[in-house]
Formats: structure tokens, C-alpha cells, sequence
């Protein structure tokens, strides 16, 4: 069977997501296809590189030449990481291939691909039959990364040159290249209401983010609970839950954060969650694998002057 | 210039979700459906952009059950001109791909629209390609998670985060969007809203007048819930959480 993987880049390396999903897709295809825009760094992973050279890397673009390649090599299954920039390329590649595209897969079991529904509260089994094109999404973090191959890939150029005046990139603010993303993060410092004030907030937990990092040599995050985000103490990207980003990290901190369906749903497949609330009965406990029932305004000083020490 | 929202019913988001007995669908005994979250900004956007142009027809579709019509009612007292119900019970179950065309119908019948808002993902199925599918049927402009929008002309501007920070980006109409969660709030109808929503349309369609084939060719098998954790093992103070670092999770 022979398939494509996308590899995704991030500021110019592949996103470590994209291994998953070549991995993945080894319980499908035998010959399998890679395709990147403007890198040549998957070469190691594949036999077969296609690399897309434009200054027109929007999701329409490289939707349609991956289409190309679809049809003149008689592509059957396409797998890429299940990421926002992914899933805007091929659910449009979808559209115009009449193809079908099950996307956030966590797993493969006994003919049924398994994926959470219901802002992640339950997990359903799917079964596909179709005949046409089947592109499949592997979440983040799910699956295991694929290792590099030795190989003499064989690079396949694609020049593109074409102009759009359709659609213009006005501004990109990007964010401080040191800080990771809640997604990407090993651990996960979290904070809610329970922080009193954005300015304790702030102080307080990026405190302990640096100490965590410089002792662990770790991806560490800020994350932050709807409530603190709709009230402005920080913006949206750093938001854990329904209406914001799902997590998967070692450890999961939840600090002054009563876990409401909603939260929970974002972070409860971390490996391991350590809450601390002043109110013992907080609905987070019942995830948490360890918890202080305590002042966070006074806990996580000691515990940032103790990190110190220790480690 | 119209614009279209589309939004999903889903069971409020507060909810806990169980199981029914024989583990085939979830149990749905005392629910109660709202708009979906994403939907809701979608609307928003749309309706900030009538307060600057009061001659933008906004309408609002929607697909489920007859009693659906009460959120339709929501969004006309919102400010919507006009509102239409796909009318099918079994609707949580369709596939996006079978989801997209009835939409793609609705779109040819009423249409053209200069603007097409939809949920950047429908929460209740967990499914984030019906932005996508609509513009590759259509070949349209698109864009998925955006968190903000404004008209400029035969423009439209649009704000939303990547992975690596904040993008703005000037687009042709038309385009469908994806909304994420936007950077302000959502208004609440007010009375006379509510008064004046009683006299606006609420069309409904018969879903076999949309001429589309329902097949899935995504089956869904059995649900489960996520397996429980361990109960929480309460630490009396910091030095003890210290140990389990250092000793349990070995950081």
C-alpha cells in the first residue's frame, strides 16, 4: 500500500509530532512517501522525499500539490500530525478529493481507530469503509516516534512559484522563542483563581517554570485555567480545557485550580497531576494523583526556595 | 453582503457525560443543549460586524431536532435576520463528510453567502473538518481557528494564534472561517432583541429535501469513558511533594 506522510516544520525543524504519525502509518503502508515544504530534513525517514519549495506556504497551496502527487502516484492513505496547521491542510485536501479524513486517532485496535469525543469526557471507536482516499491525523503525543532509517532517499523537487493576491499575511507577532507551548511541554505549571491577582499570578509561577527548567533540563510551560484566562490575567494560547488546548505532559501542576468538567477535559491524560487547593473537596482532587490542601500564595514559594536546594 | 453561521447543538458544556447501558451512544436522559461555545464567537464576530453595517443580512443555520428551533430563537433575538433548521434527530451521528454536504446543499439552495462562519471543531463529535471540506467543495478561501475578524472592503481581516505566536492576515471575500475563541465577550439578548425575534423567520427543512446521501463510510462502534485514576494521595507538606519528585517521577 502506498501512502504519503506529511512532516510538518517549526521555525525551520520538523515537528517531533510528525515521527508519530510516520510511525503510525507503518501499520498501513509498506511504501511510504514523504513530503515537507522548504526543508529537507525528514530525508532520513523516508525512501521517497517530495519537497515543496515556495514563498507560498499557505494550507491551499500544499493541499493541492500533495493532491499531484496523490493522483499520479495512486496515493490510498495519508498521515500527518494531527496539529492545527495539519488539519487545515487536509481537511481541505479532503474537500477536494472527496476523500475522508478522521482526524485526532489516538490509537488502532482490532480494525477500529480509537478517538476522543465529547471535549475528550468519552473515547469511541470508529471503523472506515471507503474506498476513495483516507487521510488519518495522529494526535500529538499518542503514539511513539518513528526512528530514522539509513537510507538513499531520493529527493523529488518541486518548484512553485506562483503569486497570490488572495490572501495576505499582514503581521506575525511571534511569541518569545524560549517559551514553550502548553502542547509541546514535559511539564505543565498551571494556575487559577486560587493565585488571587495576575500579578501573583505571573510572579509565582514563572518562578517556579524557571527553577523547574534550569533543575530538570526539561520543556516547561505556563498554563492557566479558563477563569484566570477570561478575566484577562493572560491570553488564550496558555489556556488548558474545552475552550483551549488539551495537554499530555510527565507532570501536570495545578495550582489554586478547582477542576471543572471543562479543565479536566484538557489535562486528565497527564502522566502524573499534582494539585494543590485550599478547598479539600475541589472536583481537581479527583484526577490529581497527588495533592496539598493549602495556600498557594504561600506553597509555592516554599516549594520554588526548597527546588533550589534540592534536585 | 451575507454572512452565514453555522453552529452545532451540543450538551452543555458543564455537563458530565455517562454511558448507556449497552455502551452504543451516551446517555442522554436530562441533558440540556446549548450553542456550541465556538459557534457562539463565530456569531459574535458576525454580529460586531452588522453594528458597523447595518445592511449585512446575517443568517443562522443548524441541523437536529425540531426543538432545536429554541436556539434558533436565541440567535435571531441575538440580532440574526433569518434562521434555518436542518431538521434530523439522528444528527450527532452523521460523519463530517456526509455533515459537509448536507451544508454544501444548504449552501446552493440559499446561498451565495460573502462570509461562512462554522465552529473550529464540533465538540460534541470531536470533529474539525467541516471548514475545510466546505472550501474544497466550494474552492473558496479559508481559514480555520481564527479568533477575530473585520470587513475592509472587498477584505476581510482576520486574527488567530499559531504554534508560534499571533498572525493577521487580509483575505477576498468570499471565505469560510473556523472560529476559535475570540479575545472578547459574547452578548447576551436583551428585551426588546427577544421581542423582535418572535416576528423573524425560523425556516425548517426537511433533511431529504437536501438530496444528500446519508451513508457514513465512518462507522462509529462502542464508547468507553476514560479509565479512572487512582484516588489522590493527599502530601501534608512541601518537603513531601519534594520526595515524590525526586523519588516517585524521578525529575
Amino acid at each position: 500500500m502506498k501512502c504519503i506522510v506529511y512532516f510538518e516544520t517549526l521555525l525551520g525543524e520538523i515537528r517531533e509530532f510528525s515521527l508519530s504519525a510516520l510511525e503510525f502509518s507503518k501499520l498501513f503502508c509498506d511504501e511510504i512517501y514523504g513530503f515537507i515544504v522548504n526543508s529537507d530534513k525528514a530525508k532520513n525517514y523516508v525512501k521517497k522525499l517530495y519537497v515543496l519549495e515556495t514563498k507560498n506556504e499557505f494550507s491551499r497551496t500544499i493541499a493541492q500539490e500533495i493532491y499531484k502527487i496523490v493522483k499520479s502516484e495512486d496515493i490510498k492513505y495519508i498521515f500527518f500530525a494531527s496539529t492545527n496547521k495539519g488539519k487545515e491542510i487536509f481537511s481541505f485536501l479532503a474537500g477536494i478529493s472527496n476523500g475522508l479524513i478522521l482526524e485526532d486517532v489516538e490509537g488502532y485496535e482490532n480494525g477500529y481507530f480509537i478517538k476522543a469525543i465529547y471535549s475528550n469526557k468519552v473515547y469511541a471507536q470508529y471503523q472506515v469503509e471507503f474506498n476513495g482516499l483516507k487521510i488519518i491525523g495522529v494526535k500529538p503525543k499518542s503514539y511513539k516516534l518513528a526512528e530514522p532509517i539509513n537510507s538513499n532517499t531520493e529527493i523529488v523537487e518541486i518548484k512553485l512559484d506562483n503569486a497570490n493576491n488572495e490572501f495576505e499575511i499582514l503581521e506575525i507577532k511571534q511569541k518569545d522563542n524560549k517559551e514553550v507551548d502548553v502542547t509541546e511541554a514535559d511539564i505543565v505549571v498551571s494556575g487559577g483563581r486560587g493565585l488571587s491577582s495576575a500579578e501573583n499570578y505571573h510572579k509565582l509561577l514563572r518562578e517556579l517554570i524557571e527553577v523547574l527548567k534550569e533543575k530538570t533540563g526539561l520543556k516547561v510551560a505556563l498554563g492557566a485555567s479558563q477563569a484566570v484566562v477570561d478575566a484577562g490575567w493572560i491570553d488564550h494560547s496558555h489556556q488548558v480545557g474545552q475552550t483551549g488546548k488539551t495537554v499530555s505532559p510527565l507532570i501536570y501542576f495545578a495550582f489554586g485550580i478547582s477542576g471543572a468538567t471543562q479543565h479536566i477535559a484538557g489535562m486528565r491524560t497527564s502522566k502524573y497531576i499534582i494539585a494543590v487547593n485550599k478547598d479539600e473537596e475541589a472536583p481537581i482532587f479527583k484526577v490529581a494523583d497527588y495533592g496539598i490542601v493549602g495556600d498557594v500564595n504561600k506553597i509555592i514559594p516554599e516549594l520554588i526556595e526548597k527546588l533550589k536546594k534540592v534536585l | 453582503m451575507r454572512i452565514l453561521n453555522i453552529f452545532k447543538r451540543v450538551p452543555d458544556t458543564y455537563a458530565e457525560i455517562n454511558l448507556n447501558s449497552d455502551f452504543s451512544d451516551i446517555n442522554k436522559d436530562g441533558l440540556s443543549y446549548v450553542i456550541d461555545p465556538y459557534g457562539e464567537y463565530g456569531m459574535e464576530t458576525a454580529l460586531r460586524m452588522k453594528d458597523n453595517n447595518s445592511s449585512i443580512e446575517l443568517n443562522v443555520l443548524t441541523i437536529g431536532p425540531e426543538n432545536s428551533t429554541e436556539l434558533l430563537r436565541n440567535a435571531l433575538a441575538l440580532g440574526f435576520d433569518n434562521s434555518y433548521l436542518i431538521k434530523y434527530d439522528n444528527y450527532d451521528k452523521l460523519s463530517p463528510l456526509v455533515l459537509s454536504k448536507l451544508y454544501l446543499s444548504f449552501i446552493q439552495k440559499f446561498g451565495p453567502f460573502d462570509i461562512i462562519f462554522v465552529p473550529k471543531v464540533d465538540i460534541d463529535t470531536n470533529f474539525s473538518s467541516i471548514c475545510g471540506y466546505l472550501a474544497g467543495f466550494l474552492n473558496m478561501n479559508f481559514l480555520t481557528n481564527i479568533s477575530s475578524a473585520y470587513l475592509d472592503g472587498e477584505f476581510i481581516i482576520i486574527e488567530r494564534e499559531t504554534d508560534i505566536g499571533k498572525e493577521k492576515i487580509r483575505m477576498r471575500l468570499p471565505v469560510i472561517l473556523s472560529h476559535d475563541k475570540a479575545p472578547y465577550e459574547i452578548r447576551l439578548a436583551n428585551l426588546k432583541g427577544i421581542m423582535a425575534s418572535k416576528k423573524k423567520p425560523i425556516h425548517i427543512i426537511n433533511i431529504d429535501e437536501l438530496n444528500v446521501s446519508l451513508e457514513n463510510h465512518i462507522k462509529r462502534g462502542k464508547l468507553k469513558l476514560p479509565p479512572q485514576r487512582a484516588s489522590v494521595k493527599f502530601l501534608s507538606s512541601v518537603d513531601e511533594l519534594i520526595k515524590v519528585l525526586k523519588e516517585e517521577i524521578k525529575i
